[in-house]
């Protein structure tokens, strides 16, 4: 009788084990899978904030066509006007309610002209506009070519427009 | 003794099914996670950042000056597939050209790292000396062609091809 007991007693024993193993196995897969799944959802949401950042760096590439920047030849397209920009950037860096209203166009960005050809004799990059947060999560750098116009020499320069988008 | 030997049968056949299950969850996670890294396809705000910087760069260089005598790169391609009139010290249109694109234009793709081909061709027939190509060797996931035509005096037709490449 006693024998009997011990013997199903051991049965119970593994028994016992087996079920906190399965649940133990199921609990595991179950935590595999839920990792899995937030995984693919961040790369989600990441790529998706990414291409946001591009298409508002894109976005702001469109200043060539504001008549604060753009030359008056309207034959040339992705045009500025280089005394017209100068005098911006000159008049924008110590302009703080110019800061705030183009901060609402412009967002957290820092957008340079960068002179190319004919090589410059001075000043050869301009920088139009630059604010940045206090902590910069992401970044994302658009560079599109453009001719700045003299109106002087009436001379026409290749130039690239550089804007790094921050959030 | 017949009892427990199928018994025992039906538990290694549950532990098939279950290491089944597993393998087969574990490599559709490892497909779905290559497919998303291999096969996606190019996106909006690249396609868009593509687009921009293609047909920027051939409006903006066919409209800047070049420093000889003023002529613009659109004069000078004029110049070089009809009377070579013009001369650049030492050098025809067709040798300041092929100098300046070298040299200045595209130097700003290998800048912001992008794969270029630039091509010249008259009535259609390609010419060789003006085919220039990155250096950078990439796979790309989408080719990008962009053209502009010029015509010269005598109303031939000069087109410059430019090849982009999604990475």
């Amino acid at each position: 009788m006693k024998k009997m007991f011990k013997k199903i007693g051991k049965k119970a024993d593994f028994k016992t084990m087996e079920t906190t193993l399965i649940i133990f196995v199921f609990f595991v897969m179950l935590m595999i899978g839920f990792i899995s799944y937030t995984q693919f959802q961040r790369e989600g949401i990441e790529a998706q904030a990414r291409r946001n950042i591009e298409l508002r760096a894109i976005d702001v590439a469109e200043l060539t066509s504001r008549p604060e920047f753009r030359c008056n030849d309207y034959s040339a397209q992705n045009c500025l006007d280089l005394y017209k920009i100068q005098s911006f950037s000159k008049t924008i860096k110590n302009n703080d309610e110019m800061i705030i209203h183009y901060s609402e166009i412009f967002g957290f960005s820092n957008i340079t002209v960068k002179r190319i050809y004919p090589t410059p004799q001075q000043q050869s990059s301009i920088v139009l506009y630059e604010k940045k947060p206090n902590k910069i999560t992401a970044k994302r750098k658009y560079s599109t070519p453009i001719n700045i116009y003299d109106a002087v020499s009436r001379q026409y320069e290749f130039a690239l427009l550089e804007i790094e988008y921050y959030s | 003794m017949k009892r427990i030997k199928r018994k025992a049968q039906v538990e290694i056949i549950g532990i098939a099914i279950v290491l089944v299950v597993i393998i087969i969850g574990a490599l559709f996670l490892f497909g779905l996670n290559t497919q998303s890294q291999k096969s996606q396809p190019v996106s909006i705000s690249e396609e868009t950042r593509i687009n921009k910087l293609g047909s920027n760069f051939l409006n903006a260089m066919l409209k800047t000056t070049t420093d000889c005598e003023e002529h613009s790169v659109e004069e000078l391609f004029k110049d070089c597939f009809a009377e070579k009139l013009i001369q650049c010290g030492n050098m025809d249109s067709c040798d300041k050209l092929k100098t300046i694109i070298k040299a200045n234009f595209l130097k700003i793709f290998d800048d912001i790292e992008e794969y270029y081909s630039l091509s010249v061709s008259l009535n259609d027939e390609e010419q060789r000396d003006f085919t220039l190509t990155s250096p950078k060797k990439l796979k790309c996931k989408k080719t990008y062609t962009y053209s502009n035509i010029i015509y010269t005096f005598n109303l031939d037709e000069i087109k410059l091809k430019l090849i982009l490449c999604a990475e």
